[in-house]
This record gives structure tokens, C-alpha cells and sequence, in this order.
């Protein structure tokens, strides 16, 4: 099987889109059930030799078809439903984005000061540990508290995991709500000049959310902290302990034991401990939220079945209870998925072109991401059935 | 309610926008002042029916500004936004600025220090007249319009919290028509922990928790608990808030913010009309200048080139310690997030570098990163620097950012940009410090004053330290105004020393009651010329209109009122 080239992606694309890239599940999705809906969305394309086009929509799926076969996009972006057709946009009449799936955006990089394994682009199957704890928590949090029930969560195909968030209610917030949800769900606060990010009021009685995340996060906190990424070697994290911590822990070949030792034996008589504990399990391990992106409506955010033009990945869907199982070195390259294609192919050569993705290393993932289109699909029949039993009354 | 019992529901959101809109379509019809101030609250459901004239329009507008301006700096300074020290401040200032009409609507009641009903009325309509002005003046911009929601939603919280407990909360979500359900008790008893852990901060004792579930707990979706949440001082399951009786304050504040930032875009959509109304740019204006900064955007032609090769010294030199951090980053890391770069990057344009030399600036230290190469370079970042100088995009003219704004924003892992003062913990900021050759002595004071949450003035400290002495008159509002008297000072064109200062300027009383003789909070306010009319001696401003003023009338009558 094929290395993947970079500089072959332009020949692997177009194949791509004719063969592979869902575009009616996609349309299904997206247009949650109205053809209107979904021609006011935007999408917007990279073309080769970084042509950016903003403000792209389709009438139809076939026209949406159409042009992703015509154009063969690097990237696709989607970004949010506007009040008039994005193509045909008349600024002067009030053209404004209205609703937009609740997007989550989580990216390794800003875990730069707790991973020792990796740093920048690079990733390994250690590193992916923090994405782990990053998506059960938040996954948690998104379905108990808030109710959501239709998170679509994506691998970028590099470094990074996505949520799409698309219950209705999630759709209509404003910017305002968005601000509302992504700060509850933030806890690392500081910059580069603050070296402790986690600040917890009451260590006795902490909000039942930040109590199921420290949870979530103790249950693998020494395995990632300690044996893999032996955090207080990094001088930097050391120094966020207090005096009293820093000098139980001065041998520094056994400083992760030392630090918890000594905090586990003298929490009983210090609140600042009890309160360390915690502090510290949130700092090194609680989700990175890139905020800004939650935050604004019309914010882009890279389509699911993109193809990541460094790694030649397919950005793909997973299932976040199995998201400890997931490897991203399983999932498919654009190069891999031709060549199974083209095998196929001389195998039979009959049936050419009837060769869809449920042939290839494609389908767990297109299963994952039919099963959330069917369940969005069933929801919204039993919404319509009891609006309409009500107007009979 | 006010407003003549119409029910105004502003509960926010798709759903209720609906029925909203045919509640102001319904036009109201002039109902007798009497009945329209009935309740110590506005929701400002409905726009005001009255004609002004030239005087009283501005006195209107500034008085309800300087009132907005109080609180704004009151939240600077105190930690803990509406608690009692917060609100007891603003008081103390608004009393001490002697805000009549305020005073009245705010801290009074009918009988007490010699209030009568008729003058409560007109302080009401003060109140709500200086309110709709306010918002025809900042429905222009989308930096206008936020600060002025989130300062009117502070006044209004101020104002209901001062209702909380008394049985007129209830009359209140009575007449509202609040969306939510009460908490059964066995549902109670389930989630008591959880309840009680979320309900505002402390807690932990089991006699406590008993009393926080006495109350009544309401449980509504979370959409209209949303600044609950975003504190998550609220306990969520399932996608419902569970409220504690204290805190649907934060309830009918999330609604009050919707219905506002409504109205405001529907003036916004109008903005083509108050665009010709000369008091209120004027309004505009006046504000900008103190406030954003536009006055340090806007005159670059006439600031002298800044060369890129002149930063390193100026830098070091001329910089508030908020840019001069950004610039060291660059400097050191050849690269810089964003906002940083957004954050200097303006700085630099209003002191007077030419895109060109920006550029040359950028470019000259980003390359040195390895990943970054000359192509990379103008792929990535060009088009951003271009932007700021409003050459691509939608060619706005993007203004500095104050002081303001530089505390106020949004700091996250790998960001550098901020405010020192505020965003550095302690070790950072000393060694900063410590880089700029501030003395010890000097160090404990700028120490003492940012453990206060006094960050500019603690920065005007940092000048004094880093200047020989001299001082900013005023105090720092701007980092571009920081650049310009540290310019002024080095050059020797200006000479204020510190002492000086201490005897030409008098004392004044700071929000927090203490006295000092350098105010950079409290002393711009007063030297407006604008704000000397006396807000007492003017008769009712209904019954004698003086020049009439139509174009505001005709204007409210447009939009629907
Ligand atoms: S007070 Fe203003 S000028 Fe001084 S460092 Fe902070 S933001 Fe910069
Ligand atoms: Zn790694």
C-alpha cells in the first residue's frame, strides 16, 4: 500500500470526490430536513495553490455534488446558515448567520505544556490520551447537563478532535449563548504570564460538573502524568506547586510520588491541599478549548471527510465511548483508500464505478456517521408527529 | 411593571421573538405619565414619548453616561461585581457626583429624604428617556453596542437585586410571566447535593445546605439561565437550570440582555437617521475619545514615521509594559498568537508605523522561526497585517485598543497579550519588572496597587518608576496615550513631576473611599466641559420645551413605537 505524497494529493482528489465523499449523507445532515435550510449554508472551498473561496451554497444535493466534483476542494469549511442564500447575498438587506451547528474545537498544540512525548504538529498514541479524557469529558458534560443528544464527533486528521453539536436548541443560540456554554465548559484560564491556569473556589463542594471531570480525569491522571509524560520533569510545571510541596519533593527521580505522597498525607490538616489536588488533575488534564471558535456563529470549521493535505488522513467520525480504542494511525489515507479502490477495480472490472466507500477501510466511520443522520431523522419525525397531534386539539 | 401592564415578555430567544414582535407592533398608545412609572424598575419595554430640547438632550445623555461610566470603573476596581462594597461605591460616587435625577430613581423611595411622588415620576422618565438616547448613540458599532449592553445590564441587575427578597420579586415574575417549573420536593431531596454544591460559592455545612433547599428552586431551560452557566454557579441536568430563588435575578437579566440587544439592532437598522442628528455623534464622539481610542486611530497622518529599525529602542523606552511584553515576545520567540499580534500590531500602527516598515517588522522576526519562510510568511500573516491597516477585508479603519480593552480581553494557553497588571501572577510581573529596572521600593507599590485590581493606576506607577519621576497627568487610559507623554517626557517637551502633580491637582476620593491626589479614575470625568450644567435648577424638561426637537420624535415614530 501507498505512502501518501502530498504533492499527489491534486490527482487523489478528484477520484476522491466522484467515488468516496459522502455528499448525500452529508446533505442529509446538514439540511435537517428542509432544502431551504440547506441552501443558505455556507461553505466555503480551498483550491489548489491556496485559492480561498468564501460564501459558497448549494440549492440541491446534486448541485452540491456538482461542484465539489467540479472544483475538488482541499478543504471544505462550513459555517453557518445565514438569512439569505450565501451566493447571492444582498449585504444592504441585513445578511446575517442565524443559526450554526454548536461546534466544540480541541487541538493538541495548546497542550504544548503538559505533553513532553510530542510537541507542535507531532502527535503519538500518548498524546491522543489527552484527547481521550478531553472527549469523554466533554461528551459528559454536552449530553448530561446540557441535553444535547446529537454530538458528532470528529478526528481532523492530524492533531485535533471537533464536536458538532446539532440538536435544535444548540442551532439557535446566539452569541451570546455560545460565550454562555463554552465558558462553562472552560477551566484552564491564563495565559503565557500565569503558570497556574486552574483555580477552584471550595475543594468541599465543587460543582458537580468539575467533580465528574476530576473524576474522569483521575482514572487515568497517573498512567498519562506520570509514566508517559513524567510531568514535573519540565521545570516549568514544577514551579506551579507551592513551597511547601516543592520542598517534600526534591528528589527529582521520584517527584510525581513525592508531590502526591505528600499531598495525600497531609490533606487531612490543609485546605490548600485539598483544594492543590484537584487544581492539579484540572491543569495537566482538563480539555483545551479553543473558545473562539464555540463562540462566534459564523465561525468555519472544517468539514467532516476532508482530507488533511499534511497527512493525507481523512478527517473522520468516531464514536466517543470507544474513543480510548481509537488510533489515529488506523485511520485511512486518501492514498490507502485509492489504492483499495483501484484493487477493487481490477478485480472486477465490471463494476467499475459501483465500488462505494462500504468496500473500503471507510466504513466503520460512514456507519458512524449514518447512525447519527438516522437518529437526527427519527427525532425530528416524532417532533413533527406530536406538533401536529397538538394542533389537532 | 411599568408600561402600562403590557406584558412585556422578554424572555428571549427564538421562540418568544415571535410574540415579542406583535407586542411592539401593537403600538402603544400615550398613556399618562402616572401609570407608566409605576414600578421602581423599567424594562424599557417601550420607547418614550417626549420632545427635548438641545440643553436637555445632552444632559439627559451624559448624565445617564457618567452613571454608566461609574459602574464600568467600579468593576475594575472590585473583584466581586454586585456585591455590597460594589454597589455601595457606585453609590457613594453617583451621590458624591451629585447625579440628581439618579440619585432619586436609584437610591430613593416616595417620602424618603424629602422625595415626592412627582418628583419620582420625572426622575423615572429621566431615567428612561436618558436611557433610549443612549441607545440611539450606541447602536452604531458592534464595540458600541457591547459596552453599552453590558454596562446597562450592570445598572439593571444593580436595580433588581436591590428588589431580591422583598415579596415585589414575585410581582415581578408574576406579571413576567416567568418560564419556569418549581422544584418538587423528592426532586429536591435527589439532587440536594448537587443543588447545593452549585448554588453560589461557599457552602459545605450540612446546616447550610438545609437552608439553601428551604427556598424555592426553579427549574427552566437552560437558555434563559445562560450567565448562571456561564459562572456555572447553577446546577444543569439534562439540559435544565435548577434555580435557586436568589439567583433568578441572573434569569430575568438574560432576558432583559435579549430584548435590549433587539432593540438596539433595530435601531441599528435605522442608523442612516441618527446618523444626521449632530448631538448624538456628538455623544458618539465625545465617547470615543475617552473611551476606544479613536482619536489615536484616526490622526496618523500627522504623527511623524516610525521606522522599524527605531522599535528596539522604543520599546524599551517609550512602551506600556503591555506592548513592551508583546514586542519582547516577538523579539525572543519570532512569533506571537492572534491577538497578540492584533493587540500590538494596531499599537504599532497608531504610533506611527507605516505598513511598510510593519511588515518589515513582522516579517524580519517571524522568518527567523524556521518553519517559517518568506512565502510561508506572506501566505499566513501578511494578509492579517494588511487588514489591520485596513487595507484588505472591509477596509475598516481598526482603532488601538484603550487600556479598557486590553484588561477586558479574553487570555488563554499560549497567549501573551493582556495586561500585565492583570494577566501576569505575580512571578511574571516582578520579573518584568525587575527586566525594567524598577527599584524594590517601587516594585512592593506597583505590587500592592495590582493585589487592589488597580491595574492602571498601578501602570501610571510603572511610568513614575520608569521615568525619572515624571508622571502622566491624568492617569493612563491608553497605551498609545502612555507612548505619546512617554515620548513628550524623554524629549523634555513635557515635564510633570510627580510632586508637582501633588500640588496643582486636587485630592479626590476614590470609589473606594480612599483619597489621592493622582485620579487617572475618577478625575476625567469631572474636567468635561459638558457635564457642568447643573442638573438642578432645570425645570421639568416635558413641560417647557424649549427649541423643539423633532428629528428624535420622528425618529422613535419610524421604528415603530
Ligand atoms: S494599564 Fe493600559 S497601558 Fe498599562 S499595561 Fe495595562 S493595558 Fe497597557
Ligand atoms: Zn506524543
Amino acid at each position: 500500500m501507498g505512502e501518501y505524497d502530498p504533492t499527489l494529493l491534486p490527482d487523489l482528489l478528484k477520484p476522491y470526490y466522484d467515488r468516496l465523499f459522502p455528499t448525500d449523507l452529508m446533505y442529509r445532515w446538514l439540511s435537517y430536513g428542509s432544502a431551504d435550510y440547506f441552501s443558505r449554508r455556507e461553505f466555503s472551498f480551498t483550491l489548489m495553490g491556496d485559492v480561498y473561496i468564501r460564501y459558497q451554497s448549494f440549492g440541491s444535493n446534486e448541485e452540491f455534488g456538482k461542484e465539489l466534483r467540479r472544483r475538488n476542494p482541499e478543504k471544505i469549511d462550513i459555517g453557518a446558515v445565514y438569512t439569505q442564500k450565501p451566493k447571492s447575498r444582498d449585504s444592504s438587506s441585513g445578511f446575517q448567520p442565524v443559526e450554526k451547528e454548536f461546534v466544540v474545537d480541541i487541538d493538541l498544540t495548546d497542550y504544548d505544556d503538559v505533553r513532553t512525548c510530542c510537541s507542535g504538529a507531532k502527535v503519538c498514541e500518548k498524546c491522543w490520551k489527552f484527547l481521550a479524557i478531553a472527549v469523554k469529558i466533554l461528551d459528559a458534560a454536552l449530553r448530561d447537563d446540557f441535553g444535547f443528544k446529537h454530538l458528532l464527533w470528529v478526528y481532523s486528521g492530524r492533531r485535533g478532535v471537533h464536536c458538532w453539536i446539532s440538536d435544535t436548541i444548540a442551532r439557535q443560540l446566539d452569541s451570546h449563548g455560545r460565550g454562555a456554554v463554552i465558558e462553562y465548559l472552560s477551566v484552564i484560564k491564563g495565559g503565557e504570564n500565569q503558570a497556574k491556569k486552574v483555580k477552584i473556589p471550595n475543594p468541599e463542594t465543587l460543582h458537580p460538573f468539575l467533580q465528574r471531570s476530576v473524576d474522569i480525569i483521575d482514572e487515568m491522571f497517573k498512567e498519562i502524568c506520570d509514566d508517559d509524560q513524567n510531568i514535573f520533569n519540565t521545570e516549568a510545571n514544577f514551579n506551579i506547586l507551592p513551597l511547601d510541596v516543592k520542598m517534600a519533593a526534591r528528589n527529582p527521580a521520584s517527584r510525581y510520588e513525592d508531590v502526591f505522597n505528600y499531598i495525600n498525607d497531609n490533606k487531612k490538616e490543609k485546605k490548600t491541599l485539598r483544594q492543590l489536588h484537584p487544581e492539579l488533575l484540572l491543569q495537566f488534564c482538563y480539555p483545551r478549548l479553543d473558545v473562539n471558535v464555540s463562540k462566534g456563529i459564523n465561525h468555519l470549521l472544517k468539514s467532516p471527510f476532508c482530507i488533511h493535505p499534511k497527512t493525507g488522513q481523512v478527517c473522520v467520525p468516531f464514536d466517543p465511548k470507544y474513543v480510548d480504542k481509537f488510533k489515529t494511525t488506523d485511520v485511512p489515507s486518501i492514498t490507502q483508500l485509492m489504492d483499495e479502490i483501484g484493487e477493487h477495480d481490477k478485480a472486477k472490472e465490471s463494476e467499475v464505478n459501483v465500488l462505494t466507500w462500504k468496500k473500503t477501510k471507510m466504513a466503520p466511520y460512514m456507519k458512524i456517521f449514518n447512525d447519527f443522520i438516522k437518529k437526527l431523522e427519527k427525532d425530528r419525525e416524532t417532533r413533527d408527529k406530536s406538533d401536529n397531534n397538538k394542533e389537532l386539539f | 411593571m411599568q408600561a402600562g401592564g403590557q406584558s412585556n415578555s422578554t424572555w428571549g430567544q427564538a421562540r418568544v421573538r415571535n410574540r415579542y414582535k406583535c407586542n411592539l407592533a401593537r403600538r402603544i398608545e400615550l398613556i399618562e405619565n402616572r401609570d407608566l412609572y409605576t414600578s421602581p424598575i423599567s424594562t424599557y419595554a417601550t420607547a418614550p414619548n417626549a420632545n427635548l430640547s438641545v440643553t436637555d438632550f445632552e444632559r439627559y445623555a451624559l448624565a445617564r453616561l457618567k452613571v454608566l461610566r461609574i459602574i464600568e470603573r467600579q468593576n475594575l476596581l472590585s473583584p466581586d461585581k454586585f456585591s455590597v462594597e460594589w454597589r455601595n461605591k457606585i453609590e457613594a460616587e453617583i451621590r458624591r457626583q451629585d447625579i440628581a435625577e439618579f440619585i432619586i430613581v436609584l437610591f430613593s423611595s416616595v417620602g424618603t429624604e424629602g422625595v415626592s411622588e412627582t418628583e419620582m415620576i420625572r426622575a423615572r422618565e429621566f431615567d428612561h428617556i436618558s436611557h433610549f438616547l443612549l441607545r440611539l448613540a450606541f447602536a452604531g458599532t458592534e464595540e458600541h453596542r457591547k459596552w453599552f449592553i453590558s454596562l446597562e445590564m450592570d445598572l439593571f441587575t444593580m436595580r433588581l437585586r436591590g428588589l431580591v427578597g422583598a415579596a415585589s420579586l414575585r410581582n415581578f415574575l408574576l406579571a413576567e410571566e416567568f418560564p419556569g417549573k418549581l422544584v418538587e420536593k423528592d426532586e429536591k431531596e435527589k439532587y440536594r447535593t448537587e443543588i447545593c454544591n452549585s448554588v453560589l460559592l461557599g457552602g459545605g455545612l450540612t446546616i447550610q445546605q438545609h437552608n439553601k433547599l428551604e427556598t424555592d428552586i426553579y427549574k427552566v431551560s437552560f437558555e434563559y439561565a445562560l450567565d448562571l452557566v456561564r459562572l456555572r454557579k447553577v446546577f444543569l441536568r439534562n439540559g435544565e437550570a435548577y434555580v435557586h430563588h436568589n439567583e433568578l435575578v441572573s434569569i430575568i437579566c438574560t432576558a432583559f440582555r435579549s430584548h435590549l440587544s433587539e432593540g438596539l439592532s433595530m435601531v441599528k437598522k435605522n442608523m442612516h437617521i441618527v446618523e444626521q442628528d449632530e448631538r448624538i455623534m456628538q455623544v458618539v464622539a465625545d465617547f470615543d475619545r475617552r473611551h476606544t481610542g479613536n482619536n489615536y486611530g484616526n490622526k496618523k497622518e500627522n504623527v511623524s514615521g516610525v521606522s522599524a529599525d527605531e522599535l528596539p529602542t522604543l520599546s524599551q523606552k517609550s512602551f506600556p509594559l503591555c506592548m513592551r511584553s508583546l514586542y519582547d515576545v516577538v523579539v525572543k520567540e519570532h512569533h506571537l498568537k492572534h491577538f497578540g499580534r492584533l493587540q500590538l500590531g494596531l499599537f504599532l500602527k497608531a504610533i506611527g508605523v507605516p505598513i511598510d516598515e510593519a511588515v518589515k517588522f513582522w516579517r524580519g522576526h517571524f522568518t527567523k522561526k524556521p518553519e517559517i519562510d518568506g512565502t510561508r510568511f506572506d501566505k499566513q500573516y501578511l494578509y492579517n497585517i494588511r487588514h489591520m491597516y485596513g487595507q484588505e477585508g472591509r477596509r475598516a479603519d481598526y482603532t488601538p485598543y484603550s487600556c479598557m480593552k486590553v484588561i477586558m480581553s479574553n487570555v488563554g494557553p499560549g497567549d501573551h497579550h493582556g495586561c500585565p497588571f492583570k494577566h501576569s501572577d505575580q512571578q511574571n510581573l516582578r520579573a518584568k519588572l525587575v527586566e525594567a529596572q524598577v527599584p524594590s521600593n517601587g516594585m512592593k507599590e506597583i505590587m500592592d496597587l495590582v493585589e487592589k485590581h488597580h491595574f492602571q493606576i498601578a501602570c501610571q506607577k510603572y511610568f513614575e518608576w520608569t521615568h525619572g519621576s515624571m508622571t502622566v497627568e491624568g492617569g493612563v487610559n491608553h497605551p498609545n496615550q502612555y507612548f505619546e507623554e512617554s515620548r513628550d517626557v524623554l524629549s523634555g517637551k513635557k515635564t510633570i513631576k510627580t510632586e508637582d502633580v501633588i500640588k496643582t491637582k486636587r485630592v479626590v476620593v476614590m470609589p473606594d473611599g480612599s483619597q489621592r491626589t493622582q485620579t487617572l479614575l475618577t478625575s476625567e470625568m469631572e474636567t468635561q466641559p459638558l457635564s457642568s450644567t447643573n442638573p438642578e435648577t432645570d425645570g421639568d424638561p416635558l413641560d417647557t420645551p424649549m427649541e423643539e426637537d423633532s428629528a428624535i420624535v420622528d425618529f422613535l415614530a419610524s421604528q415603530g413605537y
